[in-house]
């Protein structure tokens, strides 16, 4: 690299703090803090040695340049843009509560630098940013907008109590989205996360991406990829991987339903390629059940067909998605009072398909199961 | 060093070596965990230079960043910085010449908002969307109608004129 290359990556450094809102980061408070945690433990070394106190000199003030007296429109201009500027990046860290309920403790709509929002034990609240970041609080917790400088573009929440998830929008490694808590803070470029602070200490979980986790205690950030865990506490700092989550698995098998006695009709499932018929059955009112393994699916859809293209005469009532199991092809009412109780469904003689898939739901996110489709033949 | 004093180094110098060491290449997190260690290390050395001296204690600061940044450079086997000490020089003298005086780069950031103010409407605009909002180089190819190549190209001729505003305004304070 020539002077000019040197030059260049200088006048690049500056451009990305200047207008890109690279702020430099105040690293004071994790140094101070290692510092003192240094010297309790090596007390006697440092007894021992001449200690001289050293006066900083305070720097200069720099002359201030004549362009400005010069160019006294040219800075009204300046100034107009830059406030302009100013308010873009006040408003790219600003949180708007976008759902809670009213017992919820918030002073207004938009969480201005040193308010808070406080959940209790009935509910939780949603805080999201303008580039679509959104902060689940979970309930009784509280949560606060720390100050920042007028150049700062980093999004900052400070979790005083409770738990928090977020799913946070890719941002500028410059200006990471941080969570700071009482005994550590994590920096997040882009991410879905948990961050949980009480009395025992400080965690992050980390469902997806990368984020670095900084414990007030000093030492090194760690980086803390998908499925990995920090938690920092009176203890020290420890870090590993998440216990998998239950799996869901979605839906397993169907059975085949009595619904004159909301019973299933026998012990083994209706497997794909069998042929029923109806005389061999005790009762012509059937249904079908999809079975699930697993979490209970916050959704299931079931669609019937016919492969001649006939309807499949499947009560009109029964809904597609169903949210509550058990979960019935031909639809479960509750117009007799008692619970779980299937319609009933004749089907004509004919070939049958039935498909299932489960949707499991995690705040905005949506998961299907692999659905499970079965063909089977109805005959006299 | 007590610790009083690490706290007035501390305020006076981390931006200074958080530049510095981006300057060097660093990128965002390992100039911050840089920066940590390195007054770390002065705060543990057991002598140190006379720390009255402005320009001897920024030095000292400067040489540790400097050797801690070489030292993670050598660790990072697959680093996209590659240290050369001629490289080093000429970044060091650069580094003296034209950033140190100007307490600790302010000087810089002034001139350089002034010198981006009297830029031409469509190089102030290719410098907004490119570090401000952060286009990539497709986006500001499609947005000025040049090629990808031509928006590095004319990125770098912007950042030439900057520099040499930059230069000319802190000669004539």
């Amino acid at each position: 690299m020539n002077t000019d290359d040197h030059r260049d990556q200088l006048v690049d450094m500056l451009l990305r703090e200047l207008v890109g809102g690279e702020t430099p980061p105040d690293v004071r408070e994790r140094v101070m803090t290692a510092a003192m945690a240094r010297s309790r433990k090596s007390a006697p070394q440092l007894q021992t040695l001449p200690v001289r106190p050293t006066a900083v000199p305070k720097l200069a003030p720099r002359p201030r340049s004549p362009i400005f007296a010069i160019a006294a429109m040219a800075a009204a201009l300046a100034g107009a843009m830059l406030l302009i500027h100013l308010r873009e990046v006040e408003a790219s860290r600003t949180p708007a509560l976008t759902r809670t309920e009213e017992w919820v403790k918030h002073p207004s709509r938009l969480l201005s630098a040193g308010e808070s929002v406080s959940t209790d034990a009935r509910t939780g609240a949603v805080l999201t940013y303008s580039d679509g970041t959104v902060v689940e609080l979970a309930a009784n917790t509280t949560v606060r907008v720390p100050p920042a400088s007028w150049r700062d573009r980093s999004k900052k929440l400070e979790l005083v109590q409770g738990a928090l998830t977020a799913r946070v929008k890719p941002q500028h490694p410059g200006s990471p989205m941080i969570l700071a808590a009482g005994y550590a803070r994590a920096e997040v470029v882009g991410t879905q996360l948990a961050f949980r602070h009480d009395d025992g200490g400080t965690r992050l979980e980390v469902t997806e991406g990368e984020v670095r986790f900084l414990p007030k205690a000093g030492g090194k950030a760690l980086s803390i990829t998908t499925g990995a865990f920090a938690e920092a506490g009176a203890s020290g700092v420890q870090s590993g991987t998440i216990a998998p989550p239950l799996p869901k698995r979605g839906i397993v098998r169907f059975t085949l339903m009595n619904a004159d006695t909301d019973l299933p009709m026998r012990e083994q499932e209706l497997h794909d390629g069998e042929t029923l018929s109806l005389a061999s059955l005790p009762t012509q009112n059937l249904n079908v059940r999809a079975d699930y393994e697993g979490d209970a699916p916050s959704s299931v859809n079931i669609t019937v067909t016919r492969d001649d293209g006939q309807p499949p005469g499947v009560p009109s009532a029964a809904s597609n998605d169903q949210t509550e199991p058990p979960f019935f092809a031909a639809g479960d009412h509750w117009a007799d009072g008692r619970p779980n109780d299937c319609r009933a469904w004749t089907p004509q003689p004919g070939v049958y398909r039935i498909s299932a898939t489960a949707t499991y739901t995690a705040g905005a996110d949506a998961r299907r199961s692999p659905p499970l489709d079965i063909t089977f033949r109805i005959t006299e | 060093m007590t610790h009083q004093s690490l706290a007035e180094i501390l305020d006076a110098h981390q931006t200074e070596l958080f530049r510095y060491l981006k300057y060097l290449g660093a990128d965002h997190a390992v100039a911050e965990d840089l920066v940590q260690d390195a007054f770390l290390r002065a705060f543990k050395a057991e002598t140190t230079p006379d720390l009255d001296n402005l320009k001897v204690r920024r030095a000292w600061l400067r040489r540790i960043a400097h050797n801690l940044f070489m030292d993670f450079c050598r660790r990072k086997a697959r680093s996209p910085v590659a240290f050369d000490s001629a490289a080093a020089d000429t970044a060091e003298a650069l580094w003296l010449n034209e950033f140190l005086p100007h307490d600790e780069g302010l000087g810089c950031m002034e001139a350089l908002e002034e010198c981006v103010h009297e830029l031409p409407d469509r190089s102030r605009e290719m410098i907004d969307a490119f570090y401000a909002r952060r286009s990539s180089r497709d986006e500001l190819s499609r947005q000025f109608g040049i090629s990808p190549d031509g928006v590095k190209i004319a990125l770098r001729r912007i950042r030439q004129v900057l520099g040499d505003c930059i230069h000319q305004r802190l000669s004539q304070a």
